[in-house]
């Protein structure tokens, strides 16, 4: 009894290891599937190389005379705490990771949970949005991509602006 | 002690690992720069700072006197970046930050939290199995 069972439990590995063998040979042969934007962007480092440019392209911004994103980033900057920032910048490197195809997903709060009582306007989401497209210019992400980026992220701003 | 381990591993790889644990932290600083022109010198600071380590990014905006940049605490701090902008031999002017906002807060120190997605992250075996 022990030896049949041994027995079967033995071709059962060897057939899922034939399964999967086969499974990778399949995955080989088929036609290689479209990029996702996340690869195109260049992953991770890519990914958060323009998150950080990001980030200090508003703290730059906040520090001008004339700054539109004053009123909203200028507590979180002044606040003195710097895990406040970090975690901002996790937000939008999982949140960007996301939306471009990355392998991993958000889980922070929603959109409108977040900027809940920001009373944020249509002029500071299109600053914002402006420094963004700085921040990728900087980090040579090609017009194409940052299109992609723009139109993915660009729904957003009705749970963004005005909660 | 055996089910503590358990108990520590099943709570590290309960869920997906996050994007943002994968790359070294960052923090941000700020300074006020005076004597800096805009245009070559600018650009050439500009330059200089992203070619000092543990600065992973950096903006300057030399008509407003501003520079921000992002930096890993364990490798730089920002009184080393300003010491390093000072040796740069432009005349720079740093104005102390504002005072910090005192609000609400969050009764737990941030740095336990941050120590403890560090070691869920550790633990997680799960970032293993994806390509980031």
């Amino acid at each position: 009894m022990l030896t049949l069972t041994r027995k079967s439990s033995l071709t059962l590995l060897a057939a899922s290891l034939l399964g999967t063998l086969g499974a990778c040979k399949k995955n080989a042969e088929a036609p290689a599937a479209p990029t996702s934007l996340y690869e195109r962007l260049g992953g991770l480092p890519a990914v958060s190389a323009v998150v950080d440019q990001f980030i200090t392209n508003v703290v730059a911004e906040t520090m001008t005379s004339n700054s539109k994103l004053k009123r909203t980033f200028d507590p979180l900057v002044q606040s003195g705490n710097s895990y406040r920032v970090a975690s901002l910048r996790n937000h939008l490197i999982d949140q960007i990771g996301q939306a471009a195809g990355g392998p991993l997903v958000y889980k922070g709060l929603s959109m409108p949970a977040a900027h809940r009582g920001m009373n944020i306007t249509d002029a500071e989401f299109n600053a914002l949005v402006a420094e963004l497209g700085k921040a990728m210019t900087s980090k040579g992400v090609p017009a194409s991509q940052q299109t992609e980026v723009v139109n993915i992220l660009a729904p957003l701003k009705a749970t963004i602006v005005g909660q | 002690m055996l089910s503590c381990l358990a108990a520590l591993l099943l709570w590290a790889n309960w869920q997906e690992p996050n994007l943002h644990d994968y790359p070294a932290p960052v923090s941000v600083g700020a300074l006020r720069l005076a004597g800096v022109q805009p245009g070559a010198q600018a650009a050439a600071l500009h330059a200089r700072l992203l070619q000092i380590p543990g600065i992973t990014a950096c903006t300057l905006s030399a008509d407003a006197h501003a520079l921000a940049f992002t930096y890993q605490p364990d490798v730089i701090t920002p009184a080393q970046v300003r010491q390093l902008v000072a040796r740069s031999g432009q005349a720079q002017e740093y104005v102390a930050p504002a005072t910090p906002v005192v609000g609400p807060q969050c009764p737990i120190p941030q740095g336990y939290i941050v120590a403890l997605e560090r070691l869920r992250f550790a633990l997680n075996m799960r970032r293993f199995f994806v390509c980031v």
